[in-house]
């Protein structure tokens, strides 16, 4: 019974989507969409994140809180503080991980051309490379200026089999992301103080470990 | 039905062997299916030290990798790359010419791929993860919790439930990684593809049918795909590149055929223009082609007899026996056209059965020594020759004496004049003093040495379409070994051992990588000490669980799962699409034992994996250019130690014919061909290797037919035979040397080089 009112909700909520109208596939390279690349403020930035991973068929939730970094051409780098440390590298080419105070190991998988694919995808997303992001994705939008949704459907068939769509909201500023995977399981990244700057030597280091 | 009644009371026996030999070519073409031609090089040099069923492993594996076919379309601009690589996809898959054709099935089924990991993911920890886990699983367990709250992972966290401590992570992990080496090419929109210093390349791969790799079709499928590749090329303005055995195969097939075409045209222009001037009629050619039929067809009826395949090479040594024919011919028409009034056929025949006869036997023990070979190539060779012989040989002694008539022949022609001959000085013992000095002085030049790579240059089309194929491929050089086992385990646990070898010459930089079966799944030693390593944690999984928020029921489950021997993870358990993709590395079975193949990229010193190689049982390492070099210098040394012998018995023959001074005298002919072509072909730089040892056969073989020509009977019209034998090789078999097709033309220069010795030694020997 349970199942049948959330397929029900579920339906309901994704014909109230459509019918609508409030998503429509935009060109962003079309320059009428520079308020969402203006919530970026610029190439690289660091901030806080406070990620929630949600997974299919299970109201567990895990929630886990830390600093981000990004920098166009480098990657994205997330410190997750609490509650167990770690650190995970997003390059192009290049996949690092570093598990509470061990040392940081670099994966084989960097070198699988769909990983590449899915670097790029995140990369182009959290930097907002609207030129990047128009070649894997199809665009849809939704609301204005003061808050803004923007959902990504990859248009690779590999990235596909990873990811099922992209949503990132925002107004002024870069708000949250939320990756929702084939699997059914979900991560939402909301942000905070996000800060827009060039990134010192000491923090770029952290691309060549 | 008069001649055919004379020519029965004259050879009753000879008459009786020639029809057999008649029939038997009969029955064998209609009866006998057609055989398999193999024109590669390898196929029929067995490998030294491997074994029989090591060596038909390799074989099948170079047969399924000479099918294999890569076509790159490259360009600038990605969406037209790509639309042009989707229109080629299609026309190629209107030709019919493949077994299988892909645009884009390189790719894994990453849903399929996952599911298989979840299922086995206790089996399937590699040692890296076993480590971490046995040395401190408390450790262990706190990583497994930072990877859940991390970031990102890639194994998804709805299989919390089954995998706690997500060791799917690692795994996932690492076989992605393995899979990325696989191949450099990424799926994007549909297609396969990379971008290289701003190129894109397209790539479309495909499994060649068996009927499409046979070049002699005159309209053969590798002809249509280099047309469909250069009209979408010239259509969207993009490059098409062709990588596979096959298109170089077919392009130095068809060139050299073109080639041969022209030589063997003008070769028998001007052998038609010389029988004109010096015989001033066609007679004799009819004789010839007479001869030469039934000698093919005797020879071509015993190699359908006893071989399965039959290779190309072995073919055109067949064709020395046009050499053999023309000789028998010509002396039989010249005697013929000098014979006394009186004479009649049969008078002609004794007078030069003698010779004849111990011409073919001389050049049958040339032959018949090749068939001790363990070589099948010489065999073969052997086999052709040796029927082929009988059959000129028969057909001279049996046929002529009643088929050349007075009106084939015009008096007034230089064959027919009888000229008086001035005695010539016995130069012969001076020739052969300044052959051995020749040889003495080359001594240190002189060495039996074989590159398979220099046999064939590509061209510039096909040089440029493999640079393309390397750039997107993302490698230059691969070397393969194959692994014998007893058991699809056994196999992988060997494969395993060698990898691991491997893996340290990767790690000192010694090797880019390699591509192995084991990589995707461990033996079953390495599967139970992944499960033994899962049991480690089996203390830590209550209070995993309830930080993880997981229930009783799944916790049994868990344990039941961990605890329990369930099956083992095969090459059956990969996913298709994976399985498919490492389908040509793993063979499966053959004969009742398993073969595995690893695939070495970019080895600095093949040496070293060679060595790891050979360090183990059920290892063989192939380099096949290496190898196949080594097996020609192998099997040179054995043709001319074989020759070495078949020049003794020859002399021993020459002996007991003619009596020790004149036999030992004559003797000095096939020495004299022997050290003078080697002195001259080490003069020009060449090396001995198989082709020059092939020529090396023949002319001692035709050589010797001179000297036993010349040795008796009318002295001119022998010189005359001689001088025209002599002509009509050096035209047929001499004219190769002008080839571009380096095997062949090595072969046509030695022949051309060692005739014309022999005919200086027959001059020299100082006959009237």
């Amino acid at each position: 019974m349970r199942k049948i009112t959330v397929m029900i909700l579920l339906l309901v909520t994704a014909f109230c989507l459509f019918a609508s109208d409030a998503f429509k596939e935009v060109d962003l390279t079309s320059g009428d969409y520079s308020f969402i690349s203006g919530a970026f403020s610029g190439g690289s930035f660091v901030g806080d994140f406070r990620q929630v991973k949600a997974v299919k068929g299970s109201s567990r939730t895990f929630v886990s809180t830390g600093r981000i970094q990004i920098a166009t051409g480098y990657g994205i780098v997330w410190y997750t503080e609490k509650p167990y440390a770690s650190m995970l590298v997003v390059g192009k080419d290049v996949l690092i991980q570093k598990i509470r105070d061990g040392e940081p190991t670099h994966l084989d998988m960097a070198q699988n051309p769909i990983y590449t694919q899915i670097a790029t995808s995140l990369e182009c997303v959290f930097s907002a490379d609207f030129s990047v992001m128009s070649q894997m994705f199809t665009s849809y939008l939704a609301g204005d200026s003061s808050s803004w949704e923007l959902r990504l459907v990859p248009k690779s068939k590999s990235v596909a089999s990873f990811m099922e769509s992209i949503e990132m909201k925002g107004s002024d500023r870069f708000e949250s992301l939320t990756l929702y995977e084939t699997t059914g399981d979900s991560i939402r990244y909301e942000f905070s103080g996000l800060e827009n700057r060039e990134l010192t030597d000491e923090e770029l280091k952290v691309y060549s470990l | 039905m008069k001649s055919l009644r004379s020519i029965r009371s004259k050879g009753p026996i000879l008459f009786a062997l020639f029809l057999i030999i008649l029939a038997a070519s009969a029955v064998t073409a209609v009866l006998v299916s057609p055989r398999h031609l193999s024109t590669s090089f390898t196929s029929m040099i067995p490998q030294l030290g491997m074994s029989e069923s090591m060596a038909k492993a390799e074989s099948t594996f170079t047969e399924r990798q000479n099918s294999n076919v890569n076509l790159f379309v490259s360009g600038g601009d990605f969406e037209t790359v790509r639309s042009a690589a989707i229109r080629l996809y299609s026309d190629l898959e209107n030709t019919g010419a493949f077994d299988e054709l892909s645009l884009d099935s390189s790719t894994v089924d990453t849903e399929q791929l996952f599911k298989a990991v979840s299922d086995n993911v206790y089996n399937l920890l590699d040692g890296q993860t076993r480590e971490r886990i046995t040395e401190d699983p408390v450790a262990f367990q706190n990583d497994s919790l930072a990877n859940i709250f991390s970031a990102f992972t890639v194994s998804s966290l709805s299989n919390l439930d089954s995998d706690p401590f997500l060791l799917s992570e690692s795994v996932w992990m690492n076989i992605l990684g393995k899979v990325g080496s696989l191949t450099t090419l990424a799926p994007k929109d549909g297609v396969l593809c990379t971008q290289v210093d701003g190129t894109w390349y397209v790539m479309i791969s495909g499994v060649l049918s068996e009927e499409s790799q046979n070049l002699t079709s005159s309209d053969s499928a590798i002809e249509k795909i280099f047309r469909l590749g250069d009209s979408v090329a010239s259509e969207f303005c993009v490059e098409v590149s062709f990588s596979g055995l096959a298109f170089h195969s077919h392009e130095s097939a068809s060139g050299a055929q073109r080639e041969m075409t022209i030589i063997s045209v003008v070769s028998v222009a001007l052998i038609l223009l010389m029988f004109f001037l010096l015989c001033r009629n066609f007679h004799i050619l009819w004789l010839f082609l007479l001869s030469l039929t039934l000698s093919v067809g005797s020879a071509a009826c015993a190699l359908l007899l006893f071989f399965k395949d039959i290779h190309v090479l072995s073919m055109i040594f067949g064709t020395s026996l046009i050499g053999t024919c023309i000789d028998y011919s010509i002396h039989s028409y010249i005697c013929t056209a000098q014979k006394s009034p009186d004479d009649k056929g049969f008078d002609i025949r004794k007078k030069i059965g003698k010779n004849l006869t111990l011409s073919f036997i001389s050049t049958e023990l040339c032959y018949f020594v090749l068939l001790f070979s363990s070589y099948g190539i010489l065999r073969q060779m052997a086999v052709i020759s040796l029927f082929g012989l009988l059959s000129s040989y028969l057909a001279a002694m049996v046929l002529y004496p009643r088929l050349i008539t007075d009106r084939m022949i015009n008096r007034r022609s230089f064959v027919a004049r009888p000229e008086k001959g001035r005695k010539l000085p016995f130069l012969l013992p001076w020739l052969a003093i300044a052959s051995t000095v020749l040889v003495l002085v080359q001594i240190p030049r002189i060495g039996i040495h074989n590159d398979i790579t220099s046999l064939y240059t590509p061209s510039e089309r096909m040089l440029r379409s493999e640079t393309n194929a390397s750039k997107a491929l993302g490698y230059m050089d691969s070397t393969y070994a194959i692994i014998e086992g007893t058991s699809e385990n056994d196999a992988l646990e060997k494969e395993l051992v060698f990898t691991r070898r491997l893996d340290e010459l990767k790690e000192e930089g010694l090797l880019e990588g390699y591509i192995a079966t084991v990589s995707f799944v461990p033996p079953k030693s390495e599967q139970d000490e992944s499960r033994s390593a899962a049991k480690v944690l089996l203390p830590y999984l209550d209070e995993q669980c309830d930080i993880l928020g997981i229930d009783e029921t799944s916790r049994k489950n868990i344990i039941e799962k961990i605890s329990g021997h369930d099956s083992y993870f095969t090459i059956s358990s990969l996913p298709d699409s994976l399985r498919q993709m490492i389908a040509s590395i793993s063979m499966g079975e053959i004969d009742g034992k398993y073969y595995e193949v690893v695939i070495v990229q970019n080895a600095s010193d093949a040496s070293l994996v060679s060595k790891i190689a050979s360090s183990m049982d059920g290892v063989q390492y192939i380099q096949t250019a290496k190898d196949t070099s080594a097996q020609l210098d192998h099997l040179s040394a054995m043709m001319f130690r074989l020759f070495i012998i078949a020049v003794a018995a020859i002399v021993v023959a020459m002996v007991l014919f003619f009596g020790w001074r004149k036999g030992l005298s004559m003797s000095l002919s096939p020495y004299t061909i022997l050290t003078g072509t080697i002195g001259v072909l080490t003069l020009t730089g060449l090396s001995l290797d198989f082709f020059v040892a092939v020529g090396l056969v023949l002319i001692v073989g035709l050589g010797l037919d001179y000297m036993v020509f010349a040795s008796s009977g009318k002295g001119d019209s022998s010189k005359k035979a001689v001088l025209l034998s002599f002509l009509t090789t050096e035209l047929s078999f001499g004219s190769l040397m002008f080839s571009s097709f380096r095997p062949v033309h090595i072969f046509g220069l030695t022949v051309f080089v060692g005739i014309l010795i022999a005919y200086i030694c027959t001059i020299g020997a100082g006959r009237k």
